[in-house]
């Protein structure tokens, strides 16, 4: 037991690593924390100054996270799950959106989840700045096992999702004479915390 | 459709030649292109086996194409998807009126759109029409045709960028950065007006009913999450038989045309559940002449992933570029693409532009022998 719990974390070190490296080649910023409070000093130096924040996807232990963050610093979050009309003008001025994943590929940088709804890919296209929040645990090596273990979620659930969003970083174009510019459409800045 | 006569191409290389500017932004452009791709190949090793493993499986799709098709449309129905099949231009028209008012339709890249003449057939029906990818949206406001297949506007230099903008995003344009966020405050409202989004897909899973398609600007992510209505043109040639397949595809286009990776992998199975989203989603595929070509002399072009690295290796194109093609495609593997979606007769006149050096087959991730389609594009 102790000598394959050994293994496990080497390579759980080892992809950690890699996607730290592929994160920033990717123009993104990378930060691990080992358990989910040290998520919260991260996010106060990131929303800064707070403006409009929209959340969607964040797994159970990430969003309580949010919630007291918010209560203690007034933040004006609004939370994308479960609203009953399209809140325009939060969609309209949003400067940071969280959200989480489904899964995360080592080798790409790539952040990976299923949206039924669209919140998440709001609050992960609208804003200028997408911080996404992951446990360790859905850090896969490749993109390739991140779809395979999105679809093998889809199909424990029996419900296709509208979309299925792989992310590689902050948006950019190269469409005048190659010279990349960050950002273009989407946000300008991509941070994904990964936690325990 | 007739289409350029040898003359007229001539004309316009002639032409091109003379344009000092024009050929500063090709140069611009292409010169990183051989050392960009070797980077993307040397961070993933593995993509040059994925091309060989793609080429083999989109030998066997082009064998399986109706099949394939029907499968596809099951999945994509079953979850809640429209389905609509062109047989050419005119019946993609037909069908995208159905779906399409008066409104304003926000776009994103669309090769598919490009060979069918769409957004101006849009425009001349009545719907506003803005192309929400950069150089698209130059190629646009210059009503021109794009001259490359991944970057539209590779021969527009920046200061010819800033005069085309400056009407729409102001004057205040000292950089390509202040143009590209200029750009990016006119369309986000753009974006939040549209009645309609349109997009093109790179590949579609037959086994999940999944459309793919890739960006790095995000324009694609907001075109298909804000309007209400959102419509996927592609054509027949593009259904993989398995999901796997069709990323694999995606990633040997993304590394082939000079890119460690896309900014998104975008896949839509359906309409959204939710407020927020599209409620409904069509999509359309289009033949055009592609059925006919399976059989022919011209059959390797359906391999084709549309990189674009043909076109960047091409040593005509890197002089003329945009010059040397058809309505929709330029250069290389443009030539057969465009004998068999567009014009034979413009085929043919463009096909005396090839050198023949075979750089292009080199390059070619699915080792499509091009020049050997290019020859055989002169005598249909």
């Amino acid at each position: 037991m102790n000598l394959s719990s050994g293994i496990k974390s080497n390579t759980q070190a080892f992809l950690l690593e890699q996607l730290k490296r592929s994160v920033e080649e990717n123009g993104g910023k990378f930060y691990q924390v080992s358990s989910v409070e040290g998520v919260g000093e991260i996010l106060i130096k990131l929303v800064s100054p707070p403006g409009q924040i929209i959340t969607a996807g964040l797994d159970k232990d990430a969003k309580p996270v949010i919630e007291a963050l918010s209560k203690k610093f007034g933040w004006n979050t609004v939370d994308l799950e479960n609203i009953k009309e399209e809140p325009k003008s939060a969609l309209k001025t949003v400067s940071v959106g969280i959200t989480g994943a489904d899964a995360v590929a080592s080798e790409s940088g790539s952040v990976l989840f299923r949206d039924y709804t669209l919140a998440i890919g709001a609050a992960a296209f609208l804003p200028e700045k997408h911080v996404v929040i992951a446990s360790a645990e859905k850090v896969v090596p490749t993109i390739l096992d991140a779809y395979e273990l999105i679809w093998s979620l889809i199909y424990q659930s029996g419900k296709v999702p509208s979309r299925i969003e792989a992310i590689q970083g902050p948006s950019k174009t190269g469409d005048i004479e190659k010279k990349i510019i960050r950002p273009s459409h989407g946000p300008r800045e991509f941070h994904l915390i990964v936690y325990g | 459709m007739i289409g350029l006569s040898f003359e007229k191409v001539h004309g316009r290389i002639l032409r091109s030649l003379k344009d000092k500017d024009l050929k500063k932004g090709s140069i611009e452009s292409t010169k990183d292109e051989r050392k960009n791709r070797l980077k993307a190949f040397d961070r993933h090793p593995y993509v040059v086996e994925w091309a060989k493993e793609v080429r083999s499986i989109k030998e066997q799709m082009l064998q399986d194409s109706p099949k394939l098709m029907d499968e596809f449309r099951d999945h994509f129905e079953k979850n809640g998807g429209h389905f609509h099949f062109a047989k050419d231009g005119d019946d993609l028209k037909r069908e995208l009126l159905q779906v399409v008012g008066k409104g304003l339709l926000v776009k994103s890249k669309s090769l598919v759109g490009e060979e069918v003449g769409l957004r101006q057939f849009l425009q001349a029906n009545g719907t506003t029409v803005f192309e929400t990818d950069l150089g698209e949206f130059l190629v646009q406001l210059t009503n021109g045709v794009p001259a490359h297949m991944v970057t539209p506007a590779v021969n527009m230099t920046e200061s010819r960028a800033r005069k085309v903008l400056e009407p729409y995003v102001g004057s205040e344009l000292p950089d390509v950065e202040a143009m590209v966020l200029g750009v990016r405050k006119f369309m986000r409202e753009k974006f939040f007006d549209a009645d309609v989004g349109l997009v093109g897909a790179n590949a579609l899973a037959a086994d999940t009913g999944s459309a793919i398609f890739i960006t790095n600007e995000g324009n694609g992510a907001l075109t298909s999450i804000l309007p209400s209505k959102l419509i996927i043109i592609t054509s027949i040639e593009k259904v993989y038989p398995k999901f796997t397949d069709a990323i694999k595809a995606c990633t040997v286009q993304t590394n082939y045309s000079g890119f460690m990776n896309t900014s998104y992998i975008h896949v839509i199975n359906g309409p959204s559940a939710g407020v927020l989203g599209p409620k409904e989603v069509h999509l359309i595929i289009l033949d055009n002449g592609r059925t006919k070509a399976m059989g022919s002399a011209l059959s390797e072009t359906l391999y084709c992933l549309k990189c674009g690295a043909c076109q960047l290796a091409c040593p005509v194109f890197k002089e003329v570029d945009g010059a040397w093609g058809g309505q929709a495609y330029t250069a290389a593997i443009g030539i057969p693409w465009t004998a068999i979606t567009g014009s034979p007769q413009e085929a043919k006149a463009l096909s005396y532009f090839c050198l023949g050096c075979g750089k292009c087959k080199e390059i070619c991730p699915m080792s499509i022998d091009i020049p050997e389609l290019i020859r055989r594009s002169r005598s249909t």
